[in-house]
Parts: C-alpha cells; structure tokens; sequence
C-alpha cells in the first residue's frame, strides 16, 4: 500500500502530471497495468512466479493550446519529441496529496505526420536490467555464514545493478551482499555480528568484521568503499589497512548527516547528506593524500587530507545496521562513474516462511541472464518480481503475499462497478509431488586441501618428452570450490602425504617384456602441470612429460611405487586435483500430505531444482497441496474505484451486501495487478485479485454469539434443535 | 451587437451577431457502483472549456476581420474574445474574475450582502489580472469589492509591456467593505492591455473589467483569452447596389483552447 491519506467522497478531483526527463508535459490520455500471475495451477491462489513487468502507453497532447505546424521526429528543441530511453515519472495529486502512479522509460514512440499528438510506450526498467550477464560462483554452507535461496538472487541483482550495493567488480577485495546470508562473494567472515530486518525489506548486519581477500592486492589506485545504511538505524562502516589506520563513514538518521571519523583524530568532517534514498548511500575514496566522500551519488567532495593512509592494502571492514558493503581497490574516476548508477530504490524481499533451512549448497550461474536466474527461482520457490509505482524492485514470496494483513476494507456495493465471480472445479488437483536436487558436501579440514575432485582411473602413457593439453570439467552433478591450481611434483622434495593439494607425478617403466614392473630410477619428476582456470566449470591443463636421460623405458603419468609414499599413495594415476570443498548434487520426490484420491483428478508436479532443501519441499508440497485439492472461487473482470494507493501485493477485505443490506459474503482478496487508465485528469482502475479466503459473514464463529443466538432462539425453534442446528438456522449474525 | 476578437496589438470588432450562445460543458464524468456514483472532476475550475456558437448577418466589410482571421491571415491563435456582454459585465476570464490561483483567502461577504466564494487577504500588494485587454481611446472602468485601506492600481501597457502613461490609482473611502473603481475615460493611444494590482485591503475579491466609463452589477467574467474560430459557413442573401456590399449570413464557433 502506498503511503499517503486517501479518503473519497462523491467527488473527487484529481490531477495527473506526467514528467519526461523531469519536465512536466501535457497529456491526453495514460495507461498502464501489470499482471503478476501466472505459473501456477488456477487451483492455487495464484500470486504468479517470475519476473513481471509494468508497461503502457501516454498520447502526449500538443504542447502548445494552438500548435502551427506537425511534429518532427528530427526535431530536439527542448528534449521533445520525447525518445526511447527517456526517463518517464507519473504522479497525481488528489485531496492534496501526490501520489506517485508510474516510474520508468518511454519506449517506442509514434506520432502522425498530421497533427500535434504523440504516443510513447512506457515501461519500467526492471525488465531492462534484468537483461544483465550475470556470474555467479557455488558456495556452501560453511556453518559461520548461511546462504538462503534469495542469496543468489540479490548476487544477481546486484550485478544487474538492482541491488543495495554494487556490482561486484573484479578488484573488489571485499563484497558482502548481506541479504539471505552473510555468505561473503569477497573476503572472509571473521565476526560474523548480528542480523536485523530493516522495514523497507532488506536485512541489516551489524557487529561483524570482514576480512578482506588476500588474494586482491593494492595496485595503485586507490580504495573506494560502499555500503548502504539502515532506513531507520544510524549506520557507518570502517574501512581498516594493513598499516593499522582506519576510517569510518556513518550517518545519524535524526539529523541525517554524513559524518567521517579518522583513527586518532575523531570526526573530522560532517555535512548534510543530499541523496534522496531511502536507504542512504555511504560512500568513500581513500588514498595516500585524503579521503573522498560522496553526499549523493552524483556529488563527490574531497572531505579531509591525511597522509595515513600511505600504505593502502586493506585488511577489513566493519559495521553497524548495513545493508551490504563492498570495498575495491579504483581509480577515482572508474569508481566515481560506478557509484553514479547506485539505485535509488534496491531490491526488497519479503522472504518465504517456507525456507526454514539452510542451504546446504548453491549451483553455479555463469554468463546467465540474470532475468533467467530469476525466473528459475520465482518458479521454484513460488515467488515473484515485480518494480513498484515508485520504481522499487520487490521480490517477495507467495506464502507471504497471501498472508499480509489487509490493507483496505472494500463495501462491494458502492465501490466495486462491475464483475463476476466463477466457481472452478476443473482446476482441482488429487495430489502435489515435488521434485528437487539435494547436495552433499565433502569439506576439507582448515587450512587443507583435501577433497580429490579430480583423478584420472588409468596412467597416461608416454613414448617421448612430450606435452600434452587436457580439459578437467566440472561434471554436471558438481561443485568444485576453490580448487588448488598450484599443483607440486610429487617425486620433488620430502613429500610422504600426498592428501592435501593438487599433484602431479611421473615414472619410468623398462620396456624389456620380462622386467615390465620395474621402475627405472631418475632425478627429480619427469611429469609438470600448469592449471589455469576457463570460467568457473573448467580447467586447463598442460602437463608436460620429460624423458632426460632415461633410454628403453616408457613413461607414466602415475606416482612411484617405492616407500618414501604411503601405501595408499603407492602407484596413483596423476593429475590428482583436490578443491577445499565439492559439492554432488541428486534428485529427490516428496509428496504433498493432503491428496484426493478416487476422483479421477490429475496430480501437480512442482519441480524446485536446486533452490530447495528437502524439508523445506516437503512444507511446500504441503502447503500447496493444501490448496490445490479444494475447489477455489474467483473473481472475473472487476473494475472498481480508482485508489491511488492501491499497489500488487495488497490485500483488500471485500464485503458484499443483499438489498436489505444484510451481509451477504466476505473475501480476502489479494491484488495481483491492476490496469489504469486517466483520460485526462479522470482515471479508472480495474484490477486482478485472488481470493484468499471466501466466507459468510452470517455464520457467527464465536462462541459469544452461538451463545447469544441459543438464547434468543430457544423458546421459538424446535425443541428438538441441538446447539448447532439452532445456530445454523438463524437469518444472519445475532448483533451484540 | 458586436464583438471583438484578435491579439493583444489589435482587437479586431465585428458585426453584427445576431445570436450568441455560450455553452459550458460538464465538468464532472460519473462512475456508477449499484450503490453509489462517484464524480470525478474532469476540468479543473480554470480550464478552458466555452464555445460560442455565433450566428452574423453583416455585409462583407462587417465579416471581413473574422473571415481574414479564419484563413489565417492573423497567425494561427489564439485570440482574444471580448463579446459585447463580456465588454459590459465583466471582461476578464472567468479564472481572473474568480481570482482561481490568486486568492488567498476563503468567502467574502461584499456591501450589499453578496458572497464571493474566494478572496485575497493579508493586503500585499498583490497582481489581481493581468494582460486585459483595452481598446485605445474607449473608456474603461476597473472595480472590486474591498476592505481596509484598500489602493486599486491600473496599468495601462503597450503590447511590449512598457507603460503606456501613468497608472491609476484609488484609494478606499474608509476601511469599510466597499466597491472601489477607477475609470479611464479614455485608454492612452499606445495602450493595448492593463495589469490590475491592488494593495493595503484586509480583504477583496470580485474584480471587473468593463469597457465603459462606470460599473455595472458584478458578474462572472465573460472574456476569453485564448479562442480559435472553427466550422464557419456563410450564405449570401443580396447585393446592395448603392453602397457596393453584400449582405451574409455567417454562422461560425468560436471555442476555448489551451
């Protein structure tokens, strides 16, 4: 529900204003709609999956009240004739107060050669950014940090530039998205702090310290910094380097000041912020001369000149109430160009109630459209996307929407203008299966590398120094994470365990038929392998084979079989690769508990892929199965009073009448879409609603009114009546 | 009857309308519910939305202006259009004479018992209509209802904005609610439109223009200050072979843009 006072009488004034690039232009006529349903059986409230889109049209009137000529499309004075990509906002004001209606781009846009009018498409921008390539890497549950299924999405989002901080970016040294997860994309969780859940929909962390990866060095250019404060909590986070230096960046929500705070020197600079997030942008570039800091997205100050931070290798970040943090090793013009395009509004979640455990393990996504890897999800998880009037991406669950507390309470006789309902009961199901993939996980212990994702069952064999090329992909049904790509020679130095790292060894075999199984002593290791890795499922391998001065004898790509090894390492095929963790993935069925059986009714199939745990099925077949086995009503082409606050993902408590104006039925409804149209300053609104719940007012469930019912009845109904049967007889409600 | 329409450098006149009828379309579109009907407000109060319907019986040189202006001749528009009831009972727009964007202040009961529904109060000096237009060397007489201390001021101005001789200004008699006006018995030469300010008043409200050398009773204002002329038809009905003319029946629609 959008916020703001709304309450019509028998006339109501409104005024619709259409901006183009922030310069109100006059209009004939604006429509626009979305519809979130679909993918779902018509048994199951069907509050859709996937990614769902706002799209409509305006015909723009003539600017002037006497135009002398027709519109060119060549024609630029002033930015119109408006052009694909223009940013479009809709607002109205009724009673005083302005509603925000539409916020997008035009799309294609038409005018005739004759006359003044324009018409443009509109849409919003979700569907645009969606169309990101997107990569994302497999984690696991490493027992301090979880992961749920909306990890990976808002790891999407994020790079689809819809997220609450930025997109990663390869020299980020530390990127923690926070939402559904803790589970970091850079650095490691030292302190893992304390979950919160801001109002706007997004989780914020505090208390945690993040320690920055390694294996991403300063290169000379700088350490700018993001995060993304709290919507009501004072927030800040601490960058900390290596030399022991640190600063912090934080804001007061009272005041709703930046405030820069210096190892040794306290706060050393504050101002206003002047972005118009709700969720404010904390933004700062450090390097050997000062410190940056941005009051807006778009304006950038240089807030204080130190020279502490000469040496710039991060070692962590810190927090309070964030909402994500990344920090990167930029130049000040590539990060100033990045955080320019930070949204205003990132994503909210409302999160399924159904995922209750954690994810043991999520698949790798790369080079995907990030539209696809939403899709997959909203489809296996019964959750949908949409981007709000104000331009705010929501990602919410199903069980969620039909579950929010009702936003309006609608008299169907004076504001519901025309619509039917329908009684469906060929949409029924007898029983729901659910299908997903579960993972194990095979883990190495801290600070080893010790699970074999890779060896070959024979030794290749060579005749000649040779060097020979070889691709190691990640089978189907796996994971590996951080595999060792530094591999050692086995035959090389003191080596007696041969469990931990990645390794590659050779021998020589005699050729003479009758001596086949002696070896032939050598220096060193004939056998070398260089890895590198091809995108996130595939390695490279050159192993290269050298003979010496080894004569008669063959080669083998294979460990030695002397005593230096440990038995179970004696004579082992090479290349032996080895990942700190793999994950195996395979398929499992659980069925809904409620089923129909005997009336020949179809069965529901509801495959949730990877997204799921097993449990977590299980309480999502039952849930739906719940559903899909009852017959359900609906509502059909309903137009009703125009709301301005009216928005997908409310709910509305209907309640019809008879002509005695005696209850007749009461719905819970849940808004799935509307269509709105304004001729001129008029609009009509119609909307898509599922019901929820339908009940009859009449059937009084406390037990105060049974009570009170028996008691007025009695002495005129059978005699013979029992208690419910009194009741059941009554004409309506007994009113206290 | 006449009328007289055209820019703000040259108000043209016409003759002779026969028959001059203003229509107001409604401002409300109804949306029904099987228990209740909602209006939704289609124009707001300051939209321009009359049309005059003109029926003209005149010779050739009477209907030469509006049929010059009709192919065009004086730009595309839109025009002035001071009718010659407008010119007698108010000659500002309907908005100026209502004071819509202007008032401050909420009904005002004037001297004789009359209710305005909107006021200016607080006695700043305050822009009441500007861009009236005036015929030179016609008079022209500026009135409002006020209380307080109240200075009516009339501008006359050239088409370019400069003034076009010295303002007129006067002031209340007492601080009673009164109706206050300044006559011009004859509009500079160079003048082609009048900016009306006011200041010092506890509260006004009603303000008139009519092109006369006295008030008349307060009505609505009847100009219009952004007009297209459409759907013009003539029959000619004779000759006259004494003064060379020939006489017309012109009917034509005069309606509201912008």
């Amino acid at each position: 529900m959008l916020p703001g006072k709304y309450e019509p009488g028998p006339v109501i004034e409104a005024k619709l204003r259409i901006y183009v690039n922030d310069t109100e232009r006059p209009h004939v006529s604006a429509s626009w709609g979305i519809d979130t349903t679909g993918g779902l059986p018509d048994a199951l409230v069907n509050a859709g999956t996937g990614i769902r889109s706002r799209t409509g049209e305006v015909i723009f009137s003539p600017q002037k009240s006497v135009t002398n000529g027709h519109v060119s499309p060549l024609a630029t004075e002033g930015g119109w004739p408006p052009k694909d990509g223009d940013r479009i906002v809709i607002k109205c004001e009724v009673g005083g107060v302005e509603f925000t209606r539409f916020t997008g781009r035009i799309g294609k846009v038409s005018a005739p050669f004759y006359g003044g009018e324009i018409k443009a498409d509109i849409k919003d921008t979700l569907g645009d950014l969606l169309d990101t390539t997107v990569t994302i890497p497999p984690r696991i549950d490493t027992g301090k940090t979880y992961i749920r299924s909306e990890w990976v999405i808002n790891a999407a989002l994020e790079q689809a530039h819809l997220g609450a901080i930025l997109s990663p970016g390869e020299t980020s040294t530390i990127h923690q998205g926070m939402q559904a997860g803790n589970e970091p994309l850079a650095g490691t969780v030292e302190e893992v702090g304390t979950e919160y859940s801001d109002p706007y929909g997004l989780s914020i962390w505090s208390g945690f310290l993040t320690l920055a990866d390694p294996a991403i060095t300063h290169n000379g250019s700088g350490v700018g910094g993001f995060a993304r404060a709290s919507s009501t909590l004072d927030s800040g986070f601490r960058i900390a380097f290596a030399n022991g230096e640190a600063a912090y960046l934080g804001f007061t929500q009272a005041t709703k000041m930046l405030y820069l705070r210096v190892s040794g020197q306290g706060v050393v600079w504050e101002a206003p912020y002047e972005g118009d997030s709700p969720l404010p942008e904390l933004i700062m570039w450090i390097n050997h001369q000062g410190i940056w800091v941005w009051r807006s997205p778009s304006k950038q100050i240089y807030a204080y000149a130190t020279t502490k931070f000469t040496s710039q290798n991060v070692a962590s970040t810190s927090g309070d109430y964030l909402a994500g943090v990344d920090v990167r090793y930029s130049p000040l013009t590539e990060f100033r160009s990045v955080v320019t395009n930070s949204p205003k509004y990132p994503v909210a979640y409302r999160k399924s109630w159904i995922e209750r455990a954690r994810t043991v393990a999520t698949r790798t996504f790369e080079n995907r459209q990030a539209r696809t890897i939403v899709d997959e999800w909203g489809a296996a998880t019964l959750a949908s996307m949409w981007m709000d009037e104000l331009g705010k991406p929501c990602a919410w669950a199903r069980d969620r929407l039909v579950s929010m507390d009702p936003s309006r309470k609608i008299k169907v006789s004076e504001k519901v203008f025309s619509g039917q309902w329908e009684l469906g009961r060929d949409s029924r199901r007898g029983d729901v299966t659910v299908v997903g993939e579960y993972a194990t996980v095979q883990r190495s212990r801290p600070g080893l590398v010790e699970v074999t994702v890779y060896q070959p069952t024979t030794a290749k064999t060579f005749e000649e120094s040779q060097k020979v090329e070889e691709f190691y992909s990640v089978p189907a049904e796996e994971e590996w994470g951080q595999v060792d790509i530094t591999p050692l020679q086995a035959n090389r130095g003191n080596h007696f365990k041969l469990n931990n790292g990645t390794w590659i060894g050779g021998t020589f075999f005699k050729d003479d038929a009758d001596t086949t199984d002696e070896e032939v002593s050598f220096n060193g290791d004939p056998a070398s392998l260089k890895l590198e890795k091809l995108g996130l499922r595939t390695l490279k391998g050159i192993i290269g084979f050298q003979f010496g001065s080894v004569t008669s004898a063959t080669g083998y790509l294979q460990t030695r079989n002397i005593p230096r090894y440990h038995p179970v390492w004696r004579s082992q095929p090479t290349p032996i690769i080895r990942a700190v963790w793999r994950s195996q993935w395979a398929g499992y069925t659980v069925h809904g508990k409620t089923r129909v059986d005997g009336q020949g009714l179809k069965s529901y199939k509801h495959e949730c892929g990877p997204w799921l745990t097993p449990s977590d099925a299980q309480r999502l077949a039952d849930a739906i199965s719940a559903e899909v086995t009852q017959e359900r009503y609906t509502f059909t082409g309903v137009s009703l009073l125009w709301d301005p606050t009216r928005q997908v993902g409310d709910v509305e408590t209907w309640e019809m009448e008879d002509l005695e104006e005696n209850p007749l039925w009461t719905a819970r409804c849940l808004v799935t879409g509307y269509n709105e149209k304004w001729q001129g300053n008029v609009p009509e609104q119609s909307v898509d609603v599922q019901i929820i719940s339908l009940t009859d007012p009449k059937a009084g469930k406390t037990y105060a009114d049974r009570s009170k019912a028996y008691r007025t009845y009695q002495d005129t109904v059978d005699t013979g009546a029992t208690y419910d049967e009194v009741y059941r007889a009554l004409p309506q409600k007994v009113s206290a | 009857m006449s009328g007289w329409i055209g820019t703000l450098a040259n108000m043209h006149e016409f003759l002779w309308p026969v028959s001059l009828q203003e229509s107001l379309p409604t401002r409300y579109e109804l949306q029904k519910a099987a228990g209740k009907t909602w209006a939704f407000v289609s124009s707001p109060p300051s939209a321009r939305n009359r049309e005059w319907s003109v029926e003209i019986d005149g010779t050739n040189a009477d209907t030469s202006v509006l049929r010059s202006i009709m192919h065009g001749a004086y730009g595309p528009g839109p025009f002035y259009f001071i009718s010659e009831v407008a010119s007698l009972t108010n000659a500002l727009t309907p908005a100026q004479s209502l004071l819509a964007g202007v008032s401050n202040g909420g009904i005002m009961v004037d001297s004789t018992g009359s209710k305005a529904p909107a006021s200016l109060i607080g006695g700043q000096l305050a822009v009441i209509a500007d861009k009236v237009p005036v015929l030179p060397g016609e008079p022209l007489t500026v009135s409002v209802d006020a209380a307080g201390p109240t200075e009516l001021i009339v501008q006359p101005r050239s088409v370019t904005g400069a003034n076009a001789g010295g303002a007129i200004t006067v002031s209340a008699k007492g601080e009673l609610m009164q109706r206050i006006h300044a006559v011009i018995p004859s509009v500079p030469s160079t003048a082609r439109y009048v900016t009306i300010s006011a200041r010092g008043y506890t509260q006004l409200a009603r303000p008139q223009v009519v092109w006369a050398d006295e008030p008349s009773v307060w009505d609505v204002g009847g100009g219009a200050d952004s007009v297209i002329l459409m759907e013009g038809s003539s029959s000619f009905t004779q000759f006259e072979l004494y003064t060379r003319d020939f006489w017309r029946s012109m009917s034509l629609t005069i309606k509201e843009v912008g």
